[in-house]
C-alpha cells in the first residue's frame, strides 16, 4: 500500500490525462475541476462485503418491485403502507409513466446506493440513487492505473478484481435490449460526467451518442452508422435526466433529448436504462419507507439499515424534530447532490426560526435524521495521513440476476469539518477494495 | 345530452423551409363519463410517418415526424361527440390533483387572496369551488396576450389578468389550498374560435366541470381533449424542428350542434 501512496501523484496525472474531471456549477458559473484521487483505499473484508451484498440485493429487488407497482396497480398505497401524497408530491413521480411496465420488470438497472459506516461498525444507507447514478468509472480506471503503478500491491493481497464492471454493465444492457445496438446517450462534452460516458461506451462496446444522433421512425429508434446507414437501437443507457429525455413527452424546451423516444419505449421497441420515473423511489421522503417495501414485497426483514429518519408529516415525528432540533440533520427532499442539507446546530437563531416555520408549513418537504457519527478514513495530505469523512457508493446491477459490483466509489470530504462528501461539493475519491478472504 | 360536430384546423407557415419536424398533437377527444366519441378523423401534412399514443392520464394523441424540408404544416381533426352524459368515472386518483405543481403552487398573491376570503363559505366540494370561482372572477380580468403556456397562476394574479388557462390555474390553486381535488381540462366549446380550458372538481365521487372564464358550470356544449394537473400536462400542440425559421401559426376551432 505504501508503494501506491508514493505513486499517487503519477496516478493523478494519468487521471487528468484521461480527462477524469468533474464539472461543477456554483453561483451560476461552470468550472471543470479534477476529481482528486487519494491512493489509500477503503478496504472491505470478505465477510463484511457478503453482508452488504445480501442487504443491497434485497433492497434493490424491493425498490424494483415498488417501481413496477407504483406506476401500475399501486397496491402498496392501497394497502396503506405508503400515504399517496408521498408518492404524488415527490418531484420524481412522473404521471407520464402511469401504466407503463418496464421490460422484464426491471426499472432500476443500475442502482447507486450510498452508505456510511458508523463508529460502531454498523453500515447505514444514506440514500438510494436510481435515476442516473454516476461514479463507477472512477474506481474502475483508478484500479487499472494503480495495478500498473504498483503491481506488487495487488500480487501480495487478495483483492477481488473490479475490472469486470463493463462486462456486468454490458450484460445488464443486453438483458433488456429490444433488438438492435446498445448506445450510451450523453448530454455532451460539457456534462459533469462526460468522461464516464465515453469510457463506459468504449468498454462496453456501445455507441456513444448525443440526442441529435438518434431519431425515431415508425416507432423504432435509430442512429446513422458510420456509412450513413440506418441502424436500429435496442437499448439506450441514457445519461440524461427524465425531464430532458423527450421534448414530445416531458419538458418541451429540451434540446438535448430525442423526440418520441418515450413513445418507442412505451411500445416496447427499445429499453431505456434506467427507466423513466425512477425518481419516485429514490426520493428522500420515500427513503423512509424502503424497509417497509422490503417487508411488503418480499416478506423479509430488511437487512440494510436506514439512518434513523423522521418525517415531520407524522405528528409524533414533528415533535421529535422540534425537541431535538439541535442534534439532527434536516434535508429538503427536493434537493440533491449535497444541497439542501442543514445541521440544526449550525444555524443562527433567525435561520432556525425560519426553517422551523417552513417545516411546519410544508412538513412533506422535509425529512430529519439523527446525525450519524461515521468513521473517518485516512487520506494523504501534503505527505501526512489525516482523517476525513467518507461514504461509499455501491453499484447494484439488475439484469437476469441482481449483482453487487465488488468495489464501489468511496468519496471523501477534503474539508476536515465537513460531512458532505459529494463530488459536486468538491470532494475527492478513493478506490474500494473488496477482499476475497 | 347533445351531439356536437367539431373541426380543429392548424396551419403553420415558416419563413423558410424547416427539417426533421417532430410533432405531437393531443387533439383526439377521449371517451369519458361525460362524453362519447362517435367518429374521428385526423390528417397531418406533410409527414414521413405518424402513430398514436396515450399518456399517463389516459389522454390520446397522435405524433410523428416530417423529415423533408417544408415551409407549411397543417393539421386537421374532425369528429362527432356525444356530450353532457352522466357515466361512471374511470379516473379515481383525486389525491394526485390536490398537490400543487410549479405552475399552480400558491405564491404571495394567491395566499393573500385566499386569506381575504370567507373560509366557511360554500362548505366543501363543488359548492366551495363555485364560491372560489366567483371570488377569482372579482380579481382577474380577461386579457389575451399577457401570459404564455409556461405562466403560473401566481403570475396571472400578480398582473390581475390572463386568459382561460390562467383563470383555470388560479381556480386549481385555490381549490387545492382547500384540499379539494381539482384538475385542468383543455378542450373546445360550442361556437367558432380557438381551444378553451376549464377546471374539473372532484366532489361526491365524480368530476364536475367549472368554467371560471365564463363563471359557469360545464355542460353539453363542451368537448374535452385532455386533462392533467395543470396547463403543462395539457399542451395540445408540441413540435420541434431544425431550421432558424420564424413560425406563424393559425388555429381555428368550430363546434356545432348536430
Amino acid at each position: 500500500m505504501h508503494d501506491i501512496c508514493k505513486e499517487a501523484d503519477a496516478i493523478n496525472e494519468q487521471l487528468a490525462r484521461y480527462g477524469v474531471k468533474f464539472g461543477i456549477y456554483k453561483n451560476g458559473e461552470f468550472r471543470e475541476q479534477l476529481f482528486p484521487f487519494d491512493a489509500i483505499p477503503r478496504i472491505i473484508d470478505a465477510e463484511e462485503f457478503e453482508y452488504l451484498e445480501k442487504g443491497l440485493k434485497q433492497r434493490v429487488t424491493a425498490l424494483n418491485c415498488f417501481l413496477q407497482d407504483i406506476y401500475t396497480d399501486k397496491k402498496i398505497v392501497k394497502d396503506g403502507v405508503i400515504p399517496p401524497e408521498f408518492v404524488y408530491a415527490s418531484s420524481g413521480y412522473l404521471p407520464q409513466c402511469e401504466g407503463v411496465r418496464a421490460p422484464k420488470g426491471v426499472a432500476s438497472h443500475i442502482s447507486g446506493i450510498d452508505l456510511v459506516q458508523a463508529k460502531d461498525g454498523t453500515w447505514y444507507i444514506l440514500e438510494d440513487n436510481l435515476r442516473v447514478p454516476s461514479g463507477a468509472s472512477y474506481p474502475l480506471i483508478a484500479r487499472g492505473l494503480c495495478r500498473r503503478a504498483s503491481p506488487e500491491t495487488f500480487r501480495e493481497r487478495k483483492i477481488v478484481d473490479n475490472r469486470d464492471y463493463a462486462q456486468l454493465l454490458r450484460r445488464t444492457m443486453d438483458h433488456v435490449n429490444a433488438g438492435g445496438d446498445n448506445v450510451i446517450l450523453t448530454p455532451g462534452r460539457y456534462n459533469a460526467a462526460f468522461f464516464e460516458h465515453s469510457y463506459l461506451a468504449e468498454l462496453t462496446g456501445s455507441v456513444l451518442v448525443t440526442g441529435s444522433d438518434l431519431f425515431v421512425e415508425d416507432d423504432i429508434l435509430y442512429y446513422n452508422g458510420m456509412g450513413g446507414e440506418k441502424r436500429r437501437v435496442g437499448a439506450v443507457y441514457r445519461r440524461i435526466s427524465d425531464e430532458y429525455l423527450d421534448p414530445m413527452n416531458f419538458l418541451p424546451e429540451s434540446v438535448i433529448g430525442v423526440p418520441h423516444i418515450f413513445d418507442v419505449f412505451k411500445k416496447g421497441n427499445v429499453a431505456i436504462i434506467n427507466a423513466p420515473g425512477n425518481g419516485v423511489a429514490d426520493d428522500k421522503g420515500i427513503y423512509y419507507f424502503v424497509p417497509k417495501m422490503v417487508q411488503y414485497y418480499l416478506g423479509e426483514e430488511c437487512i440494510t439499515h436506514n439512518a434513523p429518519t423522521y418525517l415531520p408529516y407524522y405528528p409524533e415525528d414533528m415533535k421529535y424534530v422540534l425537541d431535538k432540533f439541535d442534534e439532527i440533520v434536516i434535508k429538503d427532499v427536493a434537493e440533491a447532490g449535497g444541497y439542501g442539507v442543514v445541521f440544526g446546530n449550525k444555524l443562527t437563531k433567525a435561520e432556525k426560526e425560519n426553517l422551523i416555520a417552513l417545516i411546519k408549513a410544508e412538513p412533506r418537504r422535509f425529512i430529519a435524521q439523527d446525525v450519524i457519527d461515521f468513521i473517518d478514513i485516512d487520506i494523504m495530505e501534503n505527505g501526512e495521513r489525516v482523517p476525513r469523512k467518507a461514504d461509499l457508493r455501491a453499484f447494484v446491477l439488475t439484469g437476469e440476476d441482481v449483482t453487487v459490483w465488488k468495489s464501489g466509489l468511496t468519496r471523501f470530504s477534503r474539508n476536515p469539518d465537513s460531512f458532505i462528501v459529494n463530488s459536486s461539493q468538491g470532494g475527492g475519491f478513493k478506490d474500494t477494495w473488496v477482499l476475497s478472504r | 345530452m347533445s351531439e356536437l360536430a367539431f373541426e380543429y384546423r392548424m396551419h403553420s407557415d415558416f419563413e423558410r423551409p424547416i427539417y426533421n419536424h417532430a410533432f405531437r398533437l393531443m387533439l383526439l377527444p377521449p371517451d369519458t363519463g361525460r362524453q362519447k366519441v362517435l367518429s374521428l378523423e385526423a390528417e397531418v401534412a406533410p409527414k414521413s410517418w405518424m402513430s398514436q399514443g396515450r399518456d399517463g392520464f389516459g389522454n390520446r394523441y397522435f405524433y410523428g415526424t416530417a423529415v423533408e424540408g417544408h415551409s407549411t404544416f397543417t393539421a386537421r381533426v374532425r369528429g362527432r361527440v356525444q356530450t353532457g352524459l352522466e357515466g361512471p368515472e374511470d379516473d379515481a386518483e383525486p389525491i394526485l390533483y390536490t398537490i400543487p405543481t410549479p405552475t399552480t403552487a400558491p405564491g404571495p398573491c394567491a395566499i393573500s387572496l385566499y386569506h381575504s376570503l370567507d373560509s366557511s363559505n360554500g362548505g366543501g366540494g363543488l359548492a366551495r369551488a363555485e364560491y372560489l370561482m366567483a371570488a377569482l372572477r372579482q380579481v382577474l380580468l380577461y386579457m389575451p396576450g399577457v401570459t404564455d403556456t409556461t405562466s403560473s397562476s401566481e403570475a396571472a394574479l400578480q398582473q390581475k389578468c390572463g386568459v382561460c388557462q390562467d383563470f383555470t390555474q388560479v381556480l386549481l390553486t385555490l381549490c387545492r389550498m382547500d384540499g379539494i381535488p381539482a384538475r385542468y381540462v383543455a378542450g373546445m366549446v360550442i361556437g367558432e374560435g380557438t381551444t378553451h380550458a376549464w377546471a374539473e372538481i372532484w366532489s361526491d365521487g365524480t368530476w364536475h366541470g367549472l368554467d371560471p372564464t365564463w363563471g359557469r358550470r360545464v355542460n353539453g356544449d363542451y368537448i374535452e381533449l385532455c386533462h392533467g394537473r395543470d396547463c403543462r400536462d395539457c399542451l395540445l400542440n408540441r413540435g420541434v424542428y431544425a431550421g432558424p425559421a420564424i413560425e406563424n401559426q393559425m388555429i381555428t376551432v368550430s363546434v356545432k350542434n348536430v
